[in-house]
């Protein structure tokens, strides 16, 4: 899997890993019990900060997705916590993407077809 | 005929690299290459009046490299004529310095014009984009340990067997410079090159890895292979450095000519090359394997200066792979990047420095005087000082060509002998001698033995005469 990291967007790096983490796990491209890259090798081969990538590892670890341990280092969830519920800032997200599609005229049904795609 | 086989060895090392480092600097065509001129090789280059204007900056800065290797070939094969070891390494270091810069100075010339072509282009580099393969990171490597680390254990055997005949542990009657420990420091030089490349080795090996594709079985394949090729250079290059260190104790221990040795070196050298020239050609390969599959470019071009030094104070890694040539480089914006330049910087320094000393040194004939009851040797500076009163006995010698001296540390050149040296088998002698000055007077103190001698004769016959009432 592939992870883009851009120094110049608003998203913090340790938040972009995470998000991508994530959109990894829901996608398939990272499966259960799947390993992760060691904080310091992950860190050695982005250039960045240990600091950083152990950030995103911990609020992936807060939220569910992955498990730590000393010996295995971090590991995708085997079960991950299906609460059925979207966390009303990423509602308040949503309303505002699809606003602005709305103001630029993409259309319901391009939407919907959007959504289905992602999904999957 | 050691001055001549010396300029030989040299001259092939310079014909070699000028010719292996044009082709991989300028190709023949540009077409096909990652990069032009240290700039990421892009589409729209390769379209209309941009691919006329890339062909023309690619054919003038091409002509002008080659200009500058053919012209390099000549001084090379001129360098041949000179005598005198020191003026040779001399003329030899600053050839190296300015060839280096010659032949580099089209490609830098061809980067900054690659650059405004692409601003003219309106292309914005995205060097804040970065690309990492989550799946191979730490993952994935080309080196086994073992077979890296098995040579150099072999060639230390070689420095440890040097240093079993210095200790006389390992008795070589035969050998006068036994206990002089030249073998040794001479064997071990070329051992430490092996672990050099060792950690060369290692590091490249641990360098990022290069994200050509979404696809990480791709990513994977294509880093293990650059990595295996790196490796296996590595793993030869040390396997000659070993055959060569003990090359070298063989010609000290068996058949001790310069002439071996140094024919021993050209060999050397030649298989160097030839290891370097085997890892462009597998390199090539395995780029034209790949091509089609290189979905993802990532535009740092920003960060590397003229082409060929990374400086990204955003990237905290120290070493990355380099634009041109073989293996890695060093990101100057890390602080310990700094540190090394600074090092590099200083080692130039350092090595121009010497040369002109030592060539000022060659030029100054030895002056040997006595003043103020002492026996001062002169040359720039006042090198030994010796008291009467601890000088036990005098005695002058006819003829400095039959002294046999073997350099323990200081410096011996055609025409002076300097520093500690072991003299007719007797170890740590001060040796203070103008080759050309046919006498020489070995005096006998209670801290030591010292040979020393003026510019001329009648000098050192003089203080000899001195010495005796």
């Amino acid at each position: 899997m592939v992870i883009r990291i851009d120094e110049l967007s608003d998203v913090p790096i340790y938040q972009q890993i995470r998000n991508q983490i994530v959109m990894g796990i829901s996608g398939g491209e990272l499966k259960a019990g799947e390993q992760l890259p060691t904080v310091r090798a992950l860190a050695l081969e982005m250039g960045i900060n240990t600091m950083t990538v152990s950030k995103a590892y911990q609020l992936l670890k807060t939220e569910g997705y992955i498990m730590t341990d000393r010996k295995n280092g971090a590991r995708i969830r085997t079960e991950i916590k299906k609460h059925g519920e979207i966390p009303e800032a990423d509602i308040n997200e949503l309303k505002r993407i699809l606003s602005e599609a709305r103001l630029s005229g993409v259309e319901k049904s391009r939407i919907i077809s959007l959504v289905e795609e992602c999904y999957k | 005929m050691l001055s001549f086989y010396f300029g030989l060895t040299m001259c092939i090392c310079a014909v070699l690299t000028l010719v292996i480092t044009f082709f991989m600097i300028y190709p023949k065509n540009w077409r096909e290459k990652k990069l032009v001129f240290g700039v990421k090789n892009r589409p729209e280059y390769k379209e209309g009046e941009a691919a006329a204007e890339v062909d023309r900056i690619f054919a003038a800065h091409r002509k002008q490299a080659l200009f500058v290797v053919i012209a390099g070939l000549i001084v090379s094969g001129l360098l041949l004529l000179l005598r005198g070891l020191i003026l040779q390494t001399a003329v030899w270091t600053a050839f190296i310095f300015i060839i280096i810069i010659a032949v580099n100075l089209p490609y830098i010339l061809g980067n900054s014009e690659m650059k405004t072509l692409k601003r003219k282009l309106g292309i914005a580099s995205t060097p804040a984009v970065t690309y990492t393969d989550l799946s191979n990171a730490g993952a994935v490597h080309g080196l086994e340990p073992a077979k890296i680390i098995f040579p150099n254990v072999v060639g230390f055997l070689a420095c440890l067997a040097a240093l079993l005949v210095d200790l006389k542990v390992i008795p070589f009657d035969s050998l006068r410079i036994a206990g002089s420990f030249m073998i040794t420091g001479l064997t071990a030089v070329f051992w430490s090159t092996g672990i050099i490349v060792l950690i060369i080795a290692f590091v490249i090996d641990r360098l990022k890895n290069e994200v050509i594709s979404t696809d990480s079985a791709v990513n994977a394949n294509y880093n293990r292979a650059k990595k295996k090729n790196f490796a296996d250079s590595f793993v030869l290059m040390t396997w000659i450095n070993t055959a060569f260190t003990f090359a070298v104790l063989a010609a000290f221990l068996f058949l001790y000519t310069d002439i071996l040795l140094m024919i021993a070196l050209a060999v050397y050298m030649l298989l160097l090359f030839g290891g370097v020239a085997l890892f462009v050609a597998r390199n090539k390969k395995i780029e034209a394997r790949y091509e089609k599959e290189m979905t993802l470019t990532v535009d740092d071009d920003d960060y590397w200066l003229a082409g060929m030094f990374y400086y990204n104070p955003k990237d905290k890694r120290l070493n990355v792979e380099k634009r041109v040539g073989m293996g890695g480089t060093i990101n100057l914006a890390h602080p310990a990047g700094k540190a090394v330049s600074a090092v590099l910087a200083l080692t130039i320094v350092v090595t121009i420095v010497a040369i002109v000393w030592i060539g000022m040194l060659e030029s100054t004939p030895m002056q040997l005087k006595f003043e103020d009851n002492k026996v001062i040797c002169h040359q720039l500076r006042d090198n030994y000082v010796i008291d009467k009163a601890d000088i036990i006995s005098v005695e002058l010698g006819e003829n400095t060509g039959k002294l046999k001296a073997a350099k323990v540390v200081g410096l011996g050149t055609d025409k002076e002998l300097r520093g500690t040296f072991v003299v007719d088998g007797e170890s740590g002698c001060k040796v203070f001698l103008w080759r050309d000055s046919e006498n020489y007077i070995k005096i006998v103190t209670k801290d030591g033995t010292y040979y020393v001698n003026g510019g001329t004769k009648e000098e050192t016959r003089a203080v000899y005469e001195t010495l005796k009432q």
